[in-house]
């Protein structure tokens, strides 16, 4: 793995080896937001947690739409988007830092993990501080 | 429908919506004094930038020629895009500086996370008004001034 930062993640290690099991409907019972995306940021799976919580940021269907683009532009940067691309032309991503999201909401603090499973699904975690 | 563009722009500067949102950003951001007094003084520029623009394309004179008319609601409209293009810019410059921060120097800045988050209430709003069009043609003038000579050149002035 070319990262793991310095910060602890908020997902399980035994979930992180089970990721390429993970579904929509077994997404959706867990207790932090789940992305999964396909190596361009088109999204696969957008779970219960990031609806409810981060509502603001789209309209009712998010699958098809860019996340970085079109779904939570605040998340499109080089800090964010940036290490997801770079960790998807390498092939390999497990990163975890902090970040704000202010758009349309008041600005909302929140734990991020980048991550890329052996099977090679790209996958964004993100749980409210 | 003079009276409705200009009217628009005073609904969002008076949206109780707005108001409550930045009710919700100062209450984040009371632990820092300094940041709530810059929060509301961008705010007030925000709103004042959008009511005298309301201000005044309503009282460009309504007595003339329906071509006149027309052209004084782009013209706005071409301010109006300006405006917006801005607000945009402030906003991901500001997004991305408080996430800069916190990720390098895991410090949180409330001035710039709100800033960020007032923009991007704004910024839904104005855009509803907007034609696409103008937008573009402002983007490319914007974008075009890169190309003048004295940028070529290692002149300052």
């Amino acid at each position: 793995m070319i990262h793991t930062g310095v910060l602890r993640s908020f997902v399980p290690d035994n979930m992180l080896s089970a990721m390429p099991q993970l579904t929509a409907p077994l997404a959706d019972n867990l207790p932090f937001g789940v992305v999964k995306l396909d190596e361009h940021g088109t999204i696969i799976i957008y779970n219960n947690y990031n609806s409810k919580e981060f509502a603001d940021f789209h309209g009712k269907s998010v699958i098809g739409k860019n996340y970085f683009t079109e779904v939570a532009p605040c998340a499109n940067n080089f800090i964010f988007s940036g290490r997801f691309k770079r960790g998807v032309a390498a092939k390999e991503m497990n990163f975890v830092f902090d970040y704000v999201f202010t758009y349309k909401l008041a600005p909302t603090k929140v734990r991020v993990h980048l991550f890329r499973d052996h099977a090679g699904n790209n996958w964004i975690f993100v749980k409210k501080h | 429908m003079q009276r409705e563009f200009g009217d628009s722009l005073l609904k969002i500067c008076t949206n109780p919506k707005l108001q409550e949102a930045l009710d919700s950003i100062l209450i984040k951001a009371e632990q820092d004094l300094s940041a709530v007094e810059t929060i509301q003084v961008y705010y007030s520029w925000i709103r004042t930038e959008l009511e005298e623009l309301a201000s005044d394309y309503l009282n460009t004179p309504t007595n003339v020629h329906t071509n006149e008319i027309i052209a004084n609601e782009s013209f706005f409209k071409e301010q109006l895009s300006y405006l917006w293009i801005r607000l945009q810019s402030d906003w991901i410059r500001y997004n991305n500086l408080a996430n800069f921060k916190l990720l390098i120097e895991d410090k949180e800045d409330f001035t710039l996370q709100s800033k960020a988050a007032i923009c991007s209430f704004f910024i839904q709003p104005i855009g509803l008004l907007l034609d696409k069009e103008i937008v573009n043609e402002n983007l490319e003038f914007v974008y075009n001034l890169l190309n003048r000579s004295e940028l070529s050149t290692d002149s300052i002035i």
